[in-house]
């Protein structure tokens, strides 16, 4: 009984988002100015058109899960949400300690939050495993082809 | 026979040791940076353009051109491997290809992709040597009119992804064709979907979206559902290279995408990605297995990884010929003539022949080297699924960061991509297919921007699109794919 | 900071004196940076690698290249005056394109923001038609123009970039209603180039050397070219000697943050002087087939007003800028 209130529950939650991004799209076009042009049809026509679409698709999915349809299905085994808030959380701290830390750093943690969440309790391998890669990665790219990768704490050491 | 004779004596040119080696250098390069995601032949190129400027220009070129052949080789592996397409044009071979290997059939599906891709690779190397007149004036008969019209005949392949439920499938659609949006308005230059981030004019980078739908998404999904988390993956299931069946199932996809990428390269706005959509269609329409398609057909490997190969060997077609990039990669490659001011087109053949002429013929060397390089490590390739999964996937992560961040070297398209991510787990999650929404990506910009400039030629007039005659039929071929499945089933019914 | 400030000081000294050789140890720009406001490959970041190639055989230190691509250069630009502020090691290339992503984008971030150090290059542009066309001079374009804007529909690249600006510099010079310019933007040069040489548009506007192969051998007929005065080597009447008073060149430049102190502009300056009126910039130059447009300090400002004064009154024309 549950799961099946989860279910429709999900599969509104789906249609009213694709709704909103449709008056998303709708509001910012219709803020735009439009510069003169040939071809009759302007940036506007196919934003709305899309718009359009997917809140009709929006309201198809909502609808059709509010009366109990199939429409969005979850019949999987329930999500393991820790797992994907480590993932998550690894990649918000990648992404926000990269330039200040430097690119080694930054990846050796992401690695390790990837691999925790996948269940992994062997620290000491992962750690020299994501160090390894992530610096190999980083000497091949930096000075293989010149890529501009943030060197961060270990600027000078390597 | 001119063109036979001038073949010979590129051989000549390339077959020195010293060429050779640049040929060498040249693919296994490739190889490597087709794997990653975000970094392809296009900035390689620009990377290596300082370094190259005092080599031999025949050298430098032959070196070019095995990169570009042998980044797509390397990333139909990671497709197939990993669900991480290295490159866009690999994008469709992750549908099936990823399927096949978690069946244990990746070994499969990389020979497929690898001898498939020699076959387009070749075949197209033999087209661009003999038949390049024809494809030029092809090329030049496209205008807007008859583009828009194609990009409609190439969205009807939707219809072969959309999955078991129409309403999720358009619904993925939808929302690449909203990505698309984003990003300054090519015909007028205002910001569309922008919300005052100057870093999103530039748009949403095909890279990020399929890196962050498949890789990012993928491996959200899996640490998500303890039961995948701990699967153990069998490498290899059956025999380890293609079987007699998969090899009966694989020849005509081959043949079949080679003539739909290579025209599709020779295009001004074709690009690698278009072919392979199409291809896909069209084997998911002819195979005597629709049912096995989404559940790992060897022909939905085959037939998009010859059409991605094609294309390379299309696009070099009206850069040689008319000094005409049509793809970044290209554009890049017209950069590197004019570093050793030499000008592509008609004066190139005659002024520089050597060159071009050892060009073209290093191009058949480099698809025998990828083919002898690749074939043999199948099997350690497969191997790669034996990681542990907590590793594997920190790899894929770390690897996919990196690429995208390289992209311009911007943090913003991190966060892109974490969203992005998000949305692509949802999406595994709750069933939606996510090949339609990178067909929307590509499409939909392209799509809408030669509407526009059609329209823009005509002063308004929509009638072009019929009055071309090219473009009326392209539409009615577009109709017929839609209309005829209808009538036959009507037809069965009654 | 002190002392880099008297290092910076002696330095510009020596420039004065005169006392700058290849052996002269070191640019006192210690770890000097360019930003090329584009991905690898483009005339920017050509430029920039060149560039610093050039100041680092001169004794610059660093001299990497930085690439911050997106929006015409804004996102480049945005960098540079809020995060180099006051840093006299940084350098960035820019040009006539950024300026009208400028005003098209609608950018808080403007170039009089930034110092001004020397335009250095440029490329001028041409008019094509497809061979067959039945425009044979100018004047039949003008006179098309004139009689129906909208009946000439030209092919180029990005939406308020120097091709656009170009096109409607020649409708107002050639007295057609700017606003009813039927220009088609085309992303790339090579899809336009499709565009004019598969006969799909009017005529076409580009960089000379892009086209310049297919303008030699015949397949597109090269108008005029939009320099003041004929270029050597190029057989193309000028837009001027044919009664369209109008001349543009499509510049890149080299500015630096803003803040800077008149020592570190002038370090600044006394270097890329240095570097441009060196015998490896003027390889660089003949190599690359780059027009020498070597304009330093504050002429250079004057210049980026002037040239933005014209261009908004363009766009602004047009209808692409309100």
């Amino acid at each position: 009984m549950n799961t099946k209130q989860t279910i429709a529950g999900a599969g509104l939650a789906i249609g009213l988002g694709l709704i909103a991004i449709a008056s998303v799209i709708g509001f910012d076009t219709m803020q735009m100015q439009v510069p003169p042009s040939y071809a009759r049809v302007g940036p506007q026509i196919f934003p709305y058109i899309i718009a359009i679409g997917l809140a009709a698709t929006g309201a198809h999915i909502a609808w059709k899960s509010y009366r109990g349809g199939d429409e969005v299905i979850d019949e999987v085994e329930p999500t393991d949400w820790k797992s994907v808030g480590i993932i998550v959380a690894g990649l918000i701290a990648h992404m926000n300690l990269l330039k200040p830390l430097g690119f080694v750093p930054a990846g050796v943690i992401l690695f390790l939050s990837v691999a925790f969440a996948f269940g992994s309790r062997r620290y000491g391998r992962d750690a020299i495993v994501g160090f390894l890669l992530v610096l190999l990665a980083y000497v091949g790219f930096t000075y293989g082809l010149g890529l501009q990768l943030p060197p961060g704490i270990l600027k000078g050491l390597l | 026979m001119d063109s036979f004779l001038a073949l010979m004596n590129g051989f000549a040119t390339a077959l020195t040791p010293i060429n050779l080696m640049w040929s060498l250098v040249g693919v296994t390069l490739g190889t490597l940076i087709g794997i990653l995601p975000g970094i392809g032949p296009a900035l390689t190129i620009a990377l290596l353009l300082p370094v190259t400027r005092n080599l031999d220009p025949t050298g430098a070129f032959i070196m070019f051109a095995g990169l570009y052949y042998g980044a797509m080789y390397g990333s139909s592996t990671t497709s197939i491997l990993l669900n991480t397409p290295g490159e866009s044009g690999s994008i469709m071979t992750a549908v099936e290809g990823n399927v096949m290997a978690k069946q244990g059939r990746g070994a499969a599906a990389l020979s497929t992709a690898a001898i498939g891709s020699f076959v387009a690779g070749t075949l197209g190397t033999l087209a661009l040597t003999f038949l390049a007149p024809i494809f030029v004036k092809l090329a030049l008969l496209f205008g807007p009119a008859e583009y828009f019209s194609l990009m409609i005949m190439a969205f009807t392949t939707v219809s072969a992804l959309l999955g078991a439920s129409i309403s999720r499938g358009v619904a993925a659609l939808l929302l690449g064709l909203a990505f698309g949006l984003v990003g300054t308005d090519i015909l007028t230059g205002q910001p569309r979907l922008v919300f005052g981030y100057p870093s999103l004019l530039r748009g949403i980078d095909i890279v990020v979206v399929a890196v962050g739908l498949f890789a990012v998404g993928e491996a959200l999904f899996m640490a998500s559902q303890s039961s995948l988390r701990t699967a153990e993956i069998l490498p290899i299931k059956g025999s380890l290279f293609m079987t007699r069946e998969e090899w009966r199932r694989s020849w005509k996809p081959w043949l079949r995408g080679t003539a739909l990428g290579f025209p599709f390269g020779a295009l001004p706005a074709g690009g690698t990605e278009i072919p392979t959509f199409l291809s896909y269609f069209l084997e998911k329409k002819l195979t005597k297995h629709p049912e096995e398609f989404g559940r790992g057909a060897i022909e939905g490997v085959a037939g998009p990884e010859a059409a991605n190969n094609a294309a390379v060997a299309g696009v070099l077609v009206p850069l040689l010929a008319l000094g005409l990039p049509t793809s970044a990669t290209a554009a890049i490659l017209l950069a590197a003539f004019e570093q050793y001011n030499l000008q592509p087109g008609p004066l190139l053949f005659s002024g520089s022949s050597t060159l071009v002429w050892g060009l073209i013929a290093s191009l058949y060397i480099g698809n025998v080297m990828l083919l002898v390089l690749n074939l043999p490590l199948v099997g350690l390739w497969v191997r790669l699924l034996s990681i542990p999964q907590p590793l594997l996937y920190g790899g894929i992560l770390v690897f996919s960061t990196l690429g995208v961040y390289s992209l311009s070297n911007s943090t913003f398209d991190l966060l892109l991509l974490f969203i992005v991510g998000i949305i692509g787990f949802l999406m595994r999650r709750h069933e939606f297919p996510v090949a339609p929404c990178i067909i929307g990506l590509i499409l939909g910009p392209l799509a809408e921007a030669q509407f526009r400039r059609a329209l823009s030629i005509s002063q308004g007039d929509p009638s072009v699109f019929v009055t071309h005659p090219l473009s009326a039929v392209l539409l009615a071929l577009a109709a017929a794919v839609i209309i005829v499945p209808i009538i036959l089933r009507r037809v069965k019914h009654v | 900071m002190k002392r880099r400030h008297v290092f910076v000081s002696l330095f510009a000294m020596a420039l004065a004196t005169g006392c700058f050789g290849m052996a002269a140890p070191a640019l006192a720009l210690d770890d000097l940076r360019i930003i090329a406001p584009a991905k690898p490959g483009g005339g920017w970041d050509q430029t920039a690698r060149s560039l610093s190639e050039v100041m680092a055989a001169m004794g610059a230190k660093g001299g990497t290249v930085e690439n911050v691509p997106g929006a015409g250069g804004t996102v480049g630009l945005a960098q540079l005056i809020d995060q180099e502020k006051g840093k006299g090691n940084v350098l960035m290339v820019n040009g006539l394109v950024m300026m009208g992503a400028i005003l098209t984008n609608k950018s808080p971030v403007t170039l009089d923001m930034t110092t001004p150090i020397a335009r250095l290059t440029g490329e001028y542009e041409v008019i094509v038609v497809p061979a067959a066309s039945e425009l044979k001079t100018v004047n039949d374009l003008v006179a098309k123009l004139k009689a129906d804007p909208g009946a000439v529909a030209f092919g180029g690249g990005s939406a308020g970039g120097t091709d656009h600006i170009l096109a409607g510099l020649i409708a107002k010079a050639a007295g057609a209603d700017v606003a009813k310019l039927n220009y088609v933007p085309f992303s790339g040069g090579g899809e336009a180039l499709a565009a004019v040489m598969g006969g799909h548009v009017v005529a076409g506007i580009s960089g000379y050397g892009e086209w310049a192969g297919q303008i030699k051998s015949g397949e597109l007929r090269a108008l005029a070219i939009s320099s003041p005065e004929r270029q050597a080597g190029i057989d193309i009447a000028t837009l001027k000697e044919q009664g369209v008073d109008v001349d543009l060149a499509n510049w890149r430049a080299i500015i630096a943050p803003p803040g800077l102190d008149d020592a570190q502009k002038n370090a600044l300056l006394g270097a890329v002087d240095a570097a441009v009126k060196s015998d490896a910039w003027k390889k660089v130059l003949t190599e690359k087939n780059w027009t020498d447009l070597y304009l330093p300090g504050d002429d250079f400002g004057k210049l980026v007003a002037a040239e933005n004064a014209r261009t908004t009154e363009i766009l602004k024309g047009i209808g692409l800028v309100q």
